[in-house]
């Protein structure tokens, strides 16, 4: 099993931007941001990426006309086929050590940490949030992965169960299989990665459907994801073409 | 809430071949109160309804989108209100100086809008209510004596839009506040200690808060989810909520 070094759970602070260090990195981040506004995104299904002609447009609600990014409009075929990534994932990742389940959603906290400035500045210019707004809801995302991580080393540690004599007893806490997710927008890094990372961690498998004026930012955050290692046990598939 | 119960309802089907029960960890909303009685630090109260309408263009589950005020401090708290308002900036949420940027699209902008419409036939306008583009901007709007029961009152707008509602005495503030269909967040300001204690066990909400706005929970420290229509009270970032996503098997060898 993997072994860990944990150290007890703390929020992730908040940015104080009256800090010109930190103002200077928040601009340098937008910038980043703005330079690749525009792109467009895959479906992830399977660890394949899927790329398609009908997309949906996020934009700026700034400023309506300039779009943050494209990402695919699925269909039911799709839709279906994430469903079925996910079960075979489910196979071999609910036998998955919990501690390295643990150990792959700290990896995704940290590297989400050395960006966090750049996922703020996401969300700034996908749903509009302030630059604090931002920042809270990159820490929250942050704290969601580091908590829920911690969370499963506690259901996955030996349960108190009462002792009786002639017997060993265990209570383990054993994934559910595949799940949907379905975040909102408001919270688009937090709520999101909340979801995704605590069924993730207990073993599950799941398929992220992101809202519809966020997709930009869940893709963000399935690479930082994907990035660390995490194998294809969380799908990305997009809103169903009407 | 229309969305979350239409997946639960479809994820209580069985659907050929399926063995196991689908369950649904649901989030749906608030119509969430500041309740202010007649004891209160009126400074604080009137700082922290304005953070909790506003923030994020009032965008949130948890944004206290109604202000319940004691009658005996109503007329004194409103300046208070209108003048922190009055202090908030719009803007390109790019500018570090903008407070509040624009609602998330059209949709958003337009359902909005509409409820200011609205708003005008229940309450007085006493800020706000103009809305402009490109962008989906629209300002910070307080709707003054509105009844606990008008539209503005009961329905989740999910945007810049506070309605202020006066209430005679204490287990009137609180029955305003209970009077909903959600039950997600609630904050008091009081220095009534029994009117604390009471709502403590009487404010019928997932996460309630005293003399500090009803937004911004954080996790591990408020895990963070409502009663009633406001969904599954499946307590995000609190140590219940991994138990959602698992079910225990115990075993047993006989040695």
């Amino acid at each position: 099993m993997t072994k860990l070094n944990v150290p007890p759970f703390c929020n992730e602070p908040l940015t104080d931007y009256n800090d010109p260090v930190n103002r200077q990195l928040m601009e340098a981040a937008l910038a980043t941001v703005k330079s690749q506004l525009g792109q467009t995104y895959p479906l992830v299904i399977g660890g394949e990426e899927i790329y398609l002609e009908d997309t949906l447009v996020s934009v700026n609600p700034a400023n309506p006309d300039e779009v943050v990014g494209r990402f695919p409009k699925a269909t039911v075929e799709l839709g279906n086929r994430a469903i079925e990534a996910a079960a075979k994932a489910f196979e071999t990742w609910q036998y998955t050590p919990y501690t390295e389940r643990v150990r792959l959603v700290l990896a995704g906290a940290e590297l989400l940490r050395q960006r966090k400035h750049e996922f703020s500045a996401w969300m700034v210019y996908e749903v509009g949030k302030s630059w604090p707004e931002a920042d809270a809801d990159t820490a929250e995302t942050i704290d969601f992965l580091e908590y829920y991580a911690r969370q499963m080393l506690r259901l996955g540690a030996p349960q108190d169960l009462v002792r009786i004599d002639g017997e060993q007893n265990d209570l383990e806490y054993v994934p559910l299989g595949v799940g949907v997710v379905i975040p909102p927008w408001n919270f688009p890094g937090a709520i999101m990665a909340g979801m995704s990372s605590a069924a993730i961690v207990s073993g599950n498998t799941i398929v992220l459907k992101p809202a519809s004026t966020s997709p930009v930012i869940a893709a963000q955050f399935h690479r930082i994801m994907t990035e660390v290692g995490l194998p294809p046990v969380f799908n990305l598939s997009g809103q169903p073409r009407r | 809430m229309e969305v979350g119960l239409r997946i639960h309802e479809r994820a209580a089907k069985t659907s050929p071949g399926q063995i196991w029960v689908k369950r649904t960890v649901l989030e749906m909303g608030g119509k969430d109160a500041v309740v202010v009685d007649e004891s209160a630090d009126l400074d604080a109260a009137a700082k922290g309804i304005v953070s909790s309408a506003f923030g994020f263009q009032g965008q949130k589950c948890s944004a206290g989108s109604r202000a319940i005020i004691h009658e005996r401090v109503y007329d004194r708290i409103l300046p208070k209100i209108l003048a922190e308002a009055d202090r908030i900036t719009i803007g390109d949420p790019t500018d570090p100086t903008t407070y509040m940027g624009p609602v998330v699209d059209d949709k958003a902008f337009n359902k909005i809008r509409e409820y200011i419409d609205i708003g005008k036939s229940e309450g007085k306008l006493v800020h706000g209510g103009e809305s402009w583009g490109p962008g989906y901007f629209i300002e910070p709007t307080i709707f003054a004596d509105v009844a606990p029961d008008a539209r503005i009152a009961q329905e989740e707008i999910f945007g810049p839009v506070l309605a202020v509602i006066k209430g005679q005495d204490w287990e009137d503030l609180l029955r305003i506040a209970n009077g909903t269909i959600y039950g997600l967040t609630g904050a008091v300001y009081s220095q009534d200690e029994s009117h604390l204690q009471d709502a403590y066990q009487r404010y019928h909400v997932g996460n309630l808060y005293f003399n500090r706005k009803c937004t911004g929970a954080m996790v591990g420290v408020h895990p963070f989810g409502g009663f009633n229509m406001s969904g599954t009270d499946s307590k995000a970032g609190g140590p219940d909520y991994l138990l959602l996503f698992t079910q225990a098997k115990s075993i047993a060898r006989k040695v």
